[in-house]
């Protein structure tokens, strides 16, 4: 199963130091870029790939890599501090960081997230040189079936979002209407009021910074700070330090959720065009169904930003087990990354272990490097990232919203995004009036794409569309029971609180 | 800055259906535009069941609440917190205005302008704020944008 000798070989082509500063340049970079709202992490390898033209394909990749590390972390920084998810992925992390931030806890919010992030990206390296050929094979087995019942459990969690099961089913499905528009793969054209620039669908970008990003800062206007009482955050360096540390601490306190996370991470982002977003919003599902503390959640519980963060992260060692054996993209990032490889010459798949075994253990040992690099590299930011919250709102919102809209235009470099920006800005203001979970609405676009494409694929396959496709495979079954499983825990959790609250009320 | 004031039940629930409402109007033409399109068995094969999950979902809120607000006199649901309505409409507009003026007059002149006046309408008084806020802002994203990353950013008649 081991290619000691690759491995060895891989291991020396990384005793270079120009390639370990190109690594913590791409880190950095990613981290800056990541938690700037708009700024994907495809758009961040995107930008930087004219740059690793004259690089050799080692310190190339190692350095786009980097990037792609940096950026999901960094994604997590603008989500924990300003509930502006710097990428979807990082949707579910805002959930519980932000409600830790207005507490006046920003510090130990980030310092869970550094040590998540950076373990589930240890550990998704670790399955990267360990399981790489068992994952690829488990991840062949999905096909259009077994994907689209991957997108329905990602959406069972809008089950759990809201205190109002019947809003957040309201917010969920319109998400899911809206995502389908565009051109679908049969050339029929839905919904785009004759706007080319909706061919594509609804870009993700600008739905989220508008829906969460500028409704958030609507609502930040009435207060002078972000933290409640104004200031919160550390006073001092020393104790802000200190607070870091702890939360840094707090993650390993959760070993349990650490390492499950980690795992349905790696899986999920080994599954083609799954992702890290879903990663993050299955394993966080999973997380609150089974915590001790589930009605925590949502009010700033370290398990659920421990689920988010480690998982979002471990799926990029699955993403690049599948890019690398295969040549298959698990998203967005890693088609860049793919172009990338083949700018130095490089078609990864089967043919890429056979001929440069060396280089490819190369690629994946400066992985582990970078886990262990973003362990002090995610503190350093984020002890001067957090600051950020004593800065008055009446400063801060005319900054974020300048960043906001430069980041959107820069997804596509079109005003289009921009406006469109505006029009979810303005349904994100009125749905968080009357208390709709926006999440659900962010959910159902990120999913509603993947079910589209899957059901259709799999009508395409079968002729139709019916129970029995489901039945009559191994997968599909096993993801159906995890899918009534998910159902009946939220189901019975929903009547459980209901009961409380009537049993509160009589009392009252 | 002005505390809500309290409504009657009737107008209460008139609030709660103006999510439903708009939401259930944009859906229901989306859904008539794609089933009136050619091969609906494959166009509505996910928007015809999550049209229809959104209607029965809507329907059974709407009756839900006409029972809690009618009913038992229950709150209507939305932010609690004070609004101040001069920052609000400051922020809904200029936001708005610069948007429309980014193409028209340029990406830099435009979020200059945008950032003094924001910064005045959320009250900022002090002239370094004023003056190094904006120019710094937007020195950083014209530089990092238009010169390090290689990314146009728009212009109109100016920069």
């Amino acid at each position: 199963m081991f290619d000691f000798a690759s491995i060895a070989g891989g291991a020396e082509l990384l005793m270079e130091w120009h390639l370990f500063v190109m690594l913590l340049l791409g880190l950095l970079f990613g981290i800056v870029t990541g938690a700037i709202p708009g700024f994907s992490t495809p758009l961040a390898i995107s930008v930087m790939l004219p740059l690793t033209y004259p690089m050799s394909p080692l310190v190339a990749i190692v350095f786009l890599t980097a990037v792609y590390a940096g950026g999901n972390f960094g994604a997590s920084i603008s989500a924990i501090l300003l509930n502006i998810p710097g990428s979807p992925q990082a949707i579910m992390t805002g959930l519980e960081g932000y409600p830790m931030t207005q507490k006046g806890r920003a510090y130990n919010a980030l310092g869970i997230s550094v040590a998540a992030s950076a373990t589930g990206n240890l550990l998704g390296s670790i399955f990267l040189i360990v399981v790489m050929p068992l994952i690829v094979l488990f991840a062949l087995k999905f096909g259009p079936p077994e994907m689209f019942l991957v997108g329905v459990l990602g959406l069972t969690i809008i089950a759990s979002l809201d205190k109002s099961f019947l809003k957040a089913m309201i917010a969920g499905l319109f998400g899911v209407l809206i995502s389908t528009t565009g051109m679908s793969s049969t050339g029929a054209i839905r919904g785009t009021f004759g706007y080319f620039e909706l061919m594509d669908g609804i870009a993700i970008i600008p739905a989220l910074i508008g829906l969460i990003g500028f409704s958030e800062l609507f609502y930040m206007l009435q207060k002078s700070h972000v933290t409640e009482g104004g200031g919160g955050a550390a006073a001092t360096s020393r104790a802000a330090a200190g607070q870091l540390l702890a939360g840094f601490r707090t993650a390993f306190s959760y070993p349990v959720a650490l390492l499950r996370s980690c795992g349905l991470g790696v899986l999920i982002g080994a599954l083609p065009g799954a992702g890290a977003t879903i990663a993050s919003v299955v394993s966080y599902n999973e997380a609150r169904r089974a915590s001790a503390t589930p009605e925590s959640f949502g009010d700033g519980a370290p398990e659920g930003l421990i689920a988010a963060e480690s998982a979002n992260n471990a799926s990029e060692g699955g993403a690049l087990a599948l890019m690398l054996a295969l040549g298959i993209p698990g998203g967005l990032a890693t088609a860049v990354l793919i172009g990338a490889l083949m700018l130095q010459g490089l078609i990864p798949g089967p043919r890429l272990f056979m001929e440069q075994p060396d280089l490819v253990y190369g690629v994946m040992l400066a992985q582990l490097l970078t886990s262990v690099c973003l362990f002090g590299m995610g503190l350093i930011v984020s002890f001067w990232a957090a600051k950020v919250v004593r800065i008055p709102t009446r400063v801060l919102i005319p900054v974020i919203s300048v960043f906001s809209i430069a980041g959107t235009y820069a997804v596509h470099l079109l005003m289009f995004d921009v406006g469109l920006m505006a029009v979810f800005a303005a349904l994100g203001i009125l749905l968080r009036r009357f208390d709709y979970p926006l999440i659900a609405v962010v959910l159902g676009i990120v999913l509603g794409p993947i079910l589209d494409a899957e059901l259709l694929r799999t009508y395409q396959t079968f002729g139709s569309v019916n129970p029995m496709i489901f039945l009559s495979r191994p997968v599909s079954v096993i993801l159906l029971g995890l899918l009534a499983f998910s159902l009946v825990t939220a189901v019975m959790r929903m009547l459980r609180d209901r009961r409380k609250l009537k049993e509160s009320e009589g009392n009252a | 800055m002005s505390d809500p004031k309290p409504a009657g039940p009737w107008m209460r629930l008139a609030g709660e259906m103006v999510v439903p409402a708009v939401l259930l109007a944009y859906a229901t033409q989306y859904y008539v535009g794609v089933a009136r399109l050619p091969r609906p068995e494959t166009n509505l094969l996910l928007i015809g069941p999550v049209y229809w999950m959104l209607l029965a979902a809507a329907v059974a809120f709407v009756a839900l609440r006409a029972r809690d607000i009618l009913g038992r006199g229950e709150a209507a649901a939305g932010e609690r917190q004070p609004i101040d309505w001069f920052k609000s409409a400051a922020f809904v507009v200029l936001t708005g205005l610069c948007i429309w003026a980014i193409p028209v007059l340029g990406f830099v002149v435009t979020t200059l302008a945008y950032t003094l006046l924001l910064l005045l309408a959320l009250g900022v008084r002090s002239v370094p704020v004023l003056v190094l806020t904006p120019v710094l802002l937007v020195g950083v994203l014209w530089v990092g944008m238009e010169h390090y990353l290689n990314l146009r950013l728009p212009t109109g008649i100016f920069l």
